[in-house]
């Protein structure tokens, strides 16, 4: 009789402190992404929804809740600052953890040397698409076509004239190449230099974008589209005839079609 | 002697043959290439003459067109050889 009693004293506790416990944590959202808007200023974010009941989710950018939403998808609308961004689902009290994380901050590089193509160094310049690293390729080596953005050339022999950017797929015209060369070439095109130095851009410009652009001053900041839909800028930090170098500072948006080079 | 003066003959006939132009080679006097000379000269100043005037038709044409008709398409003096062509893409 003792040893029931004792049984069921324990089984009472037992049952009590599982009654008791946390409940099951919401699921953070999945299949976090963000795009671009038609306008290039806006940030589209999508996600999956959630399948539990909830009462909606919370966007967060730069860890400050922006705003909510009951079902999946939110439009960030110009936001003309670049930022962080993920989605929380919640229920009344209960928040998921936190999903993905998604980033509109460019990434910057600096001092990146290129030289005119006469030059005795690299003169291809191309970003990467997935962490926005920048890379001065050879352009003597059609291999490196797929990753080129731009390179500089003064368009004669010799590396002391006039220097421009010049979109890739031009270089078979070049009157300074003089070896054999073939290859796909990527397309892009600049801009005047921009009114703003390069730590001012805000947002680049949608129009004004050209196969190639004199570089006509140090300190000079200019926009750059590429034929894959991506945006970037590009400061002459300085220029050397003698040797016929630029350096660079870059900055490239990894969100395709999205003009926001704030930094 | 008859012999040396037959050879004497020789001598000078060959001489003769061998400071003839080749045919169809005839050489040009100095009178005749000064006035080719001349004429290429006179040429070229009127060609420069001409892309001067064609220069300054252009401008006076823009300047109508700017004037006149402000929207219309002006005419553009062909892209300079020593730079890339410059398309813009948007």
């Amino acid at each position: 009789m003792r040893k029931l009693l004792a049984l069921s004293l324990t089984l009472a506790v037992l049952i009590a402190i599982v009654g008791c416990g946390d409940e099951v944590a919401l699921v953070a959202p999945g299949n976090f992404t963000i795009s671009a808007g038609v306008n290039e200023l806006d940030v589209v974010l999508d996600w999956d929804e959630v399948t539990e009941e909830i009462d909606g989710y919370i966007i967060y950018f730069n860890d400050v809740a922006a705003d909510t939403v009951t079902t999946a998808g939110y439009t960030h609308l110009d936001p003309q600052v670049s930022g962080v961004y993920y989605v929380t689902a919640y229920s009344g009290e209960d928040e998921s953890d936190p999903s993905a994380t998604a980033t509109t901050v460019p990434e910057v590089v600096d001092d990146i040397t290129v030289y005119e193509i006469n030059g005795s160094g690299s003169s291809g310049f191309g970003w990467d698409r997935t962490d926005g690293s920048a890379t001065a390729y050879s352009m003597a080596d059609a291999t490196n076509a797929a990753f080129i953005d731009f390179y500089f050339s003064d368009w004669a022999a010799g590396f002391a004239g006039d220097y421009s950017f010049i979109s890739p797929d031009l270089v078979e015209t070049d009157p300074g190449v003089t070896w054999p060369m073939s290859g796909t070439w990527n397309s892009s095109a600049f801009t005047d230099v921009l009114p703003e130095q390069f730590a001012d851009v805000i947002v680049v410009p949608e129009t004004g974008y050209f196969t190639s652009m004199e570089v006509t001053a140090t300190n000079a900041t200019y926009a750059v589209y590429t034929d894959d839909g991506y945006y970037g800028m590009v400061e002459v930090k300085s220029m050397n005839t003698g040797d016929g170098t630029l350096s660079l500072r870059v900055a490239f948006q990894m969100v395709p079609g999205l003009r926001i080079l704030e930094h | 002697m008859r012999k040396l003066a037959l050879l004497l003959v020789a001598a000078v006939v060959l001489t003769v043959i061998g400071c003839q132009p080749p045919e169809g080679m005839a050489g040009v006097t100095q009178e005749q290439f000064d006035e080719l000379k001349m004429q290429v000269d006179a040429l070229t100043t009127d060609a420069m003459n001409l892309q001067t005037a064609l220069d300054s038709l252009t401008m006076l044409y823009n300047a109508h067109i700017e004037k006149y008709h402000k929207g219309s398409a002006t005419a553009t003096p062909p892209p300079a050889t020593t730079k890339p062509p410059k398309v813009k893409v948007k």
